[in-house]
């Protein structure tokens, strides 16, 4: 068995993290047009910090093209190291265009074209919007940022 | 081309930095350069520190904490011998912002950029470096760091003064160079990529416009013209 400790920054009684959702919100699929993603595809599209970040800036920015996510992972590594170059961005870039933008758009959680140059987060459901934000938070606690 | 030439050649290229953080804060007035675009991009709570994305023509350059562009904005004070106060990422903050022209440097600011580029001549151990004075005494400080540039290295080491002369063994002392008069200036031709110039005109007591470049024709350019008018 393991115990984990919860940092204080994850607690707070106005967090919406550690409240179960209000039954108001819990529709996930109530006909509403928000989207609540089958549980494999939120958790297999959450289990990967790079498309955590991703979602943790699109939450708040409702779309941004390819090229302003790379510079958000790129701002992500420069706290373990000093400088991003051109070739690094460049993976970011493909890794958000091949792997991580498709999982997210299959997920249900961010509209991206193929062909588009920039990924929107979908309107989710309250619970969902909740969830990812967990996750986000988890990490950000976890990794001592406020 | 005279040492200004470099700033004129600097100017015709444009970089874009996008400013990422919570709030843009003050960032904006304290980063001033004329062929640079800056732009700000809101961080959401919870992310990474403040940091920048230098791009320009040809796409994305690199991208630094705003943390360690304070070593650009407000570097250490810089002395002889003593890279130890200079961060090892100033060398790599200067390739990443060559050919930007800073409307307002200080002393400081070209003390340090100067004491990195005379490291790369050093390193590289061969090749011309002419390094331009304002006056004699300008250059005390550092004739130390010039004998053994002279000496311990193949370097071809000149100096040039506005007006003043200096005795200083292996270096070759221009004493009326005109290009000298109102510019801070170092340029290295030494082998394969490391060439470099720093050229700064002197706007007020504490307070020079500059740009600094690793364009191997635009280095060679002013060379050919320090050399001539020396």
């Amino acid at each position: 068995m393991y115990l984990v400790t919860v940092p204080e920054a994850m607690g707070g009684d106005d967090s919406p993290v550690y409240s179960l959702p209000d039954a108001e919100d819990w529709r996930p699929s109530g006909g509403s047009e928000d989207v609540a993603p089958p549980p494999d595809a939120l958790f297999g599209a959450l289990a990967d910090a790079t498309r955590r970040r991703v979602l943790w800036y699109l939450l708040d920015e409702s779309s941004a093209a390819i090229d302003e996510l790379a510079d958000v992972l790129a701002g992500w590594r420069l706290d373990e190291q000093h400088t991003v170059d051109p070739d690094e961005h460049d993976s970011f870039v493909a890794a958000l265009h091949h792997t991580h933008l498709p999982v997210l758009n299959d997920a249900g959680l961010v509209d991206y074209d193929d062909d588009g140059a920039t990924a929107a987060a979908t309107p989710l459901a309250p619970v969902v919007e909740d969830t990812v934000r967990f996750a986000c938070a988890y990490d950000a606690a976890l990794t001592g940022r406020r | 081309m005279s040492p200004g030439g470099v700033i004129e050649a600097a100017l015709e290229r444009r970089k874009t930095l996008v400013h990422y953080a919570p709030d843009p804060g003050d960032f904006s007035d304290r980063f001033v350069a004329r062929n640079v675009d800056v732009s700000f991009r809101e961080l959401p709570p919870g992310g990474p520190g403040p940091f920048v994305a230098v791009r320009d023509d040809d796409g994305f350059q690199g991208a630094v904490s705003v943390e360690g562009l304070e070593d650009l904005l407000a570097p250490p004070h810089a002395t002889a011998f003593d890279h130890d106060s200079v961060s090892p990422t100033y060398g790599a903050l200067l390739e990443l912002l060559d050919d930007t022209v800073f409307a307002s440097l200080s002393r400081r600011q070209l003390l340090a950029t100067t004491r990195e580029f005379e490291d790369r001549a050093w390193r590289a151990g061969r090749g011309r470096l002419h390094v331009g004075f304002q006056t004699a005494e300008a250059l005390e400080p550092q004739r130390a760091l010039y004998r053994r540039l002279a000496t311990e290295t193949d370097l071809d080491v000149h100096v040039h003064f506005a007006n003043g002369d200096v005795d200083l063994d292996g270096v070759t002392v221009h004493g009326d160079s005109e290009s000298t008069a109102g510019y801070w200036f170092v340029a290295f031709d030494g082998p394969d990529d490391s060439q470099c110039a720093l050229v700064a005109e002197q706007r007020g007591e504490d307070d020079y416009e500059g740009a600094w470049t690793y364009d191997s024709d635009l280095v060679v350019d002013v060379l050919d013209d320090v050399t001539a008018g020396a």
